[in-house]
Formats: C-alpha cells, structure tokens, sequence
C-alpha cells in the first residue's frame, strides 16, 4: 500500500516531465496498478479535451452582444437614491429589525461572526438565517457548499432620511444584543475605511433587486472577503472583489 | 502599463471605444468559459453581457490587484454560478435577433461544437466546481495561480479539482461507449 502520487500521475499525463526524470515517474507509476489506471484516465480526458474545438460567437451574437452594452443602463439612479426620501425614515427601522431578522440566532443556516475590521477583532457569534435559496439548486447536484461562516464587518450602513449612507456599528454580539442599542448603533458613523468594500458595492445594488436597500456591511463568507447586503426580503452576498452575487440568504 | 490599464483609463475619461476595445480583446474567452459552464450559448451570451455590464458599472473598482482579465473570468464565474444555482435563465436582453437567418456563420459554429458531442456532454455532466477548474486549465490554458485568484481558491485545491474533473470526464467517457460493446439487458431478456 502506498500513497498515490496523483501530482507525478498529472505531471505524466500532461508531459510536463522529460528525459530521466520521465523515465523513473513511468517506473514508479507502471508499479502501481491504481496509478496506471488513474494515469490512463488522466490521458483519455487530457486527450478528449483536447479534441474540442474552441467555441467563438457568431457574428449575430457578438452583434447582440455590442448592441445590448451601447448603452447600458448604468446611468440610471438607483433605486434607492430615487425612492431614498419616501422610505428613508422608515429604512432606519426596518434596517434593524430586517439585520435582526436574518442575523438571528438559532436558525438553521450560518454561523455569523460579527468582528470589527482593524487591529480589534472581536468575535461574536450568531446565526444568518435561511433555509438558502442557494441551497435549491439540487437538479445539478453539484458542489455549492452553503456559506458555513460568515464574518460581517463592525460597519454596516443604514440609509438616512435624504438617502446618503450613515451610522455604523461596533462589534455587536447580534444573537444577544438589544434592538435598541443596536439601532443606536447603526447611526453611527463608520470611518470611511472600515467599509470600503460595502460602500463601493452597493452603489449598484439595484443589480440584484428591486428592494430598497436597507443596511450593508464589509463581510468575510466562508473565508472570502465579500459584501453583504440587506433588503426586506433577503440579504444578499457580493464578491468584494468584483461586487458580483456569491450567494443569496431569504430572511427567515 | 498594460493595453487593458491604458483602454480602462481611456473608458474612465469617457471614450466609449476604449470599452468596446476592452470588449474586443476579452469577449471570446469570457464567452467560451459561460459556454463550456452553462451549456447553452443563449445562456452563455447572458453571462457574457452581464459580465461585461459589470466591467461597464464597475470598473472604477477594479483595484487592479489581478489583471484585467483575471478579474473578468472571475466575474463571469460568479455570474454563471449564480445562474447554476438558480437553475433557470435569466435573460437580459431579449435575444430575438439569434433567430433571425442572417447568421450565416452559426452554423458552422454548431457544426464545430457538434464534433465530439460525446465530450461536450461528458464535460457537461462534470460538477460545475470541477467543469470550471477543468476548463480554465486544459481548455483555456490559464496557469494554476490564476485560475487560483479566479476562484479564490489555493492552488492544492485548484489542482485537486482538475485531477478529480479529468477523472470523472475519463468514467463518463467510458460509459458512454460501454452500451456500443456491450449488449444492454434488455437484449438479454
């Protein structure tokens, strides 16, 4: 019994190896059954990939293409800039009962680590609700593994009555802490630096959804630097590096 | 500077070439890679365009910290991610204009997809986490590193995901070609 060297096994069949060394990988693999097995697999896949040829738009799809990102509807306002002052007072309400609603704990989803971004790191734990529409996707089978922990930054944002962001908050240990306190909280300011990457997001929100965006915080997922975003009905999660959608989470 | 930073830095003083440009020089590959992970060009063409329309929103946040196009197949797997998730298509601009005749190289193009439909499908079967690693590195010929920062992934696991979607592709293939050699049971029967 030994341990499989599947990097020689991918070395081998990619021919990255030459000469000597290619000699004794060959005798080393040719020893184990598994191993030229798993080496004839690697070829057979290797080879079939290989055979395909590179996939290109149409002239009538790279058209479409052009055409439909002329003129993009990035100029258009947000909805929230333009619904900002109808909603405003009441976003501030709605932010803390909607943060609470899905960051609560004892729900069946994720552990919530609410840290503050910095030199102190506090760790708090609570429970991002959600039954996980990104759970849904059964019919591929595939590996979308839930977000098991999330981190949010201690500065989330709430709109204010004329629709600019304000308030943030410090580490707050959301499964135990008061609504009112943490309303307080959120109507704080936070400094500019501790929620760069939710600020820089959700200036385009409105990508997503239609719901008026109500609190937003600089988050670790699973260990991703990522943004996380919250509305009436669900909180929604970016890549804070591109600001695309990893993962949505219906409010409970 | 590289030509994608000096076409961004165009785009961001308002010349709008610059973005079709930047377009021109990233939208074969980025198309190829929703391709090969949705399945289907009306689908890949919608990830395609909201890719690109995250370029056209967002690129004053592109921080520069990859390149450009790293940060652009990292957007269009998100996109097609999300797309898998939600198992549905989501449309974002009517694509009447795929039906109409004119196209007088789409056929080709199918023709040349259709050359070896038994890998299409057996790549096609692959989970989309190792369908993507898969395609990145033996269709799209991006080193290890940067399929990494793509996926945000380390590279041991970018390498496992490869190793285990050639495998799976290899099972697949053999099955596909066992029924030809073997007779099926209800030939037996």
């Amino acid at each position: 019994m030994h341990d499989h060297d599947y990097d020689l096994i991918a070395a081998l069949a990619e021919e990255r190896l030459t000469g000597e060394e290619r000699r004794r990988a060959e005798q080393t693999i040719g020893r184990c059954a598994v191993c030229s097995d798993e080496l004839e697999a690697q070829r057979l896949a290797l080879q079939a990939l290989h055979s395909m040829s590179h996939p290109r738009m149409t002239d009538i799809e790279r058209q479409t293409l052009h055409r439909s990102l002329r003129r993009p509807t990035a100029s258009r306002s947000p909805r929230w800039v333009r619904l900002a002052p109808a909603f405003a007072a009441a976003a501030a309400l709605v932010a803390v009962f909607g943060v609470v609603a899905i960051l609560q704990p004892g729900g069946t989803g994720r552990n919530v680590e609410s840290v503050q971004r910095g030199e102190t790191f506090e760790t708090v734990s609570s429970v991002l609700q959600g039954t996980g529409k990104e759970q849904d996707d059964t019919s591929t089978g595939q590996e979308y593994a839930p977000a098991s922990t999330v981190t949010t930054a201690a500065a989330a944002t709430a709109m204010a009555p004329d629709g600019a962001e304000e308030s943030s908050v410090a580490p707050v240990d959301l499964a135990s802490t008061d609504i009112g306190p943490f309303a307080d909280s959120l109507r704080q300011s936070a400094p500019e630096e501790e929620r760069r990457d939710a600020t820089r997001c959700a200036s385009d929100s409105n990508t997503y959804t239609d719901e008026t965006l109500i609190a937003s915080a600089d988050a670790t997922v699973d260990g991703k630097p990522s943004v996380v975003l919250v509305y009436g009905s669900e909180a929604i999660v970016l890549d804070a590096e591109t600001c695309t959608l990893t993962l949505r989470v219906p409010a409970g | 500077m590289t030509i994608d930073a000096e076409l961004l830095e165009r785009f961001h003083r308002g010349d709008e070439r610059s973005f079709e440009e930047l377009m021109r020089r990233h939208e074969d590959r980025i198309f190829a890679v929703c391709l090969r992970t949705l399945g289907n060009r009306e689908d890949a063409l919608d990830a395609t365009q909201e890719t690109f329309l995250t370029l056209y929103r967002k690129s004053r946040t592109f921080r520069g910290r990859s390149s450009l196009a790293t940060w652009l197949y990292r957007v269009a797997v998100n996109v097609c991610y999300d797309r898998l998730r939600k198992g549905r298509r989501h449309p974002t601009v009517p694509l009447d204009d795929l039906t109409e005749p004119a196209d007088t190289d789409t056929a080709a193009a199918f023709d040349t997809a259709e050359l070896r439909p038994d890998v299409e499908r057996a790549l096609a079967e692959l989970p989309p986490s190792f369908r993507i690693a898969v395609t990145l590195f033996d269709l799209e010929d991006l080193p290890l590193d940067e399929i990494s920062q793509i996926l945000d992934i380390p590279v041991g696991t970018v390498k496992s995901r490869i190793y285990r979607g050639r495998r799976l592709l290899a099972d697949a293939l053999r099955n596909f070609r066992a029924p030809a050699d073997h007779p099926s049971d209800e030939d037996h029967a």
